[in-house]
């Protein structure tokens, strides 16, 4: 009976948490760990003090981002289409190519492609120390238009540090050699 | 031992309502471009993501309420309730448990379910509950998807 009861207060009481306390603090990485701070989400370290409220941010930073990416950000120039999901261990990015990508692939495309692909994760989600004491994990896939998984690439946000001195050495799409907006986050979300 | 398995239908029952009533479910998944007018689920990501949000939001809540946040999650594909009857019973209580919890379950189930949302109807969403007794030792579990349920149960 007591069950009932708890169960019954706590799905009447519900609607107050959906309404109130939504703020849109995830509209820009570099201030989510202030944000976080504020509220008591994280401790003066950055260090995650209330998993569950940490979990309910990143759900809906991650809904956020889905959206944002379904309205402009999905394909860029060259027809490569980008997905992304966060979790609480990490991110997980989904790449896919509009052309074929022979299996054996040299050495020195991969290292470009990884490169690229890296870089731009790193530079959205470097600037939030909370992503970088939780010592995130960044999954990047890569299809070719078969569609084929060509690629797979995983490592660890704190591995991004010589990713910051600056661009990398291809900033142009593995696709077709164009100038790639895809691969960056959609600013503002 | 009836009223029990009537209350964890009872309190199924409320939840569904709750999270298909009070939050327009519907309006919200379009609004957020995941469904289109006719209910269909048109982008999977934000559908995924919207239902984590869900997810991860009566989770944050049950936290702070100091209740045990795994008795309810929802996925895109179902929501699973798990519920601990809180006393100690002998074999042939929990047969009679076990029996009464089904049956009930089953009853009350498609009736509760048809109360939903015309996309997670249309998405053939599941609901399974699990029962498990004081020491978290699986008692039974019932599951059903929106499209078993008889039309005339609606």
């Amino acid at each position: 009976m007591m069950l009932r009861v708890n169960m019954l207060v706590m799905l009447l009481a519900a609607p107050a948490v959906y309404a109130a306390d939504n703020p849109a603090m995830a509209d820009n990485i570099s201030r989510l760990d202030d944000a976080l701070l504020q509220r008591g989400i994280v401790d003066k370290n950055y260090k995650v003090v209330d998993q569950y409220a940490f979990n309910r941010v990143l759900a809906q930073m991650n809904l956020q981002l889905q959206m944002a990416l379904a309205k402009n950000n999905r394909v860029d120039e060259s027809g490569m289409t980008m997905a992304v999901q966060l979790q609480p261990a990490g991110a997980s990015y989904k790449y896919s190519i509009p052309q074929y990508i022979p299996d054996s692939l040299d050495s020195t495309r991969s290292e470009s492609m990884n490169e690229y692909f890296e870089y731009y994760a790193c530079e959205y989600f470097m600037p939030s120390r909370i992503f970088r004491k939780l010592d995130w994990n960044i999954h990047i896939e890569v299809y070719d238009n078969q569609p084929q998984l060509k690629m797979q690439h995983d490592f660890n946000l704190n591995s991004c540090s010589t990713y910051t001195q600056g661009q990398p050495s291809s900033t142009t799409s593995p696709a077709t050699g164009v100038p790639a907006s895809v691969a960056r986050q959609p600013a503002g979300h | 031992m009836k009223k029990w398995g009537l209350a964890c239908v009872l309190a199924v029952g409320c939840l569904s309502g709750q999270v298909y009533a009070e939050m327009d479910l519907d309006s919200r998944l379009i609004e957020a471009g995941a469904a289109d007018n006719n209910y269909n689920v048109v982008n999977e990501d934000i559908f995924r993501a919207y239902m984590q949000y869900l997810n991860a939001d009566m989770q944050a809540y049950m936290e702070r309420e100091g209740k045990d946040p795994n008795q309810i999650s929802f996925d895109a594909d179902g929501i699973q309730l798990n519920m601990r009857y809180p006393q100690a019973m002998d074999k042939g209580q929990q047969q009679s448990m076990v029996l009464a919890l089904r049956t009930d379950t089953e009853k009350n189930i498609c009736r509760l379910m048809f109360q939903g949302s015309q996309v997670l109807r249309k998405r053939n969403w599941g609901l399974k509950v699990a029962y498990y007794d004081v020491n978290n030792q699986p008692l039974t579990s019932v599951s059903k998807k929106m499209q078993d349920c008889p039309v005339a149960s609606k």
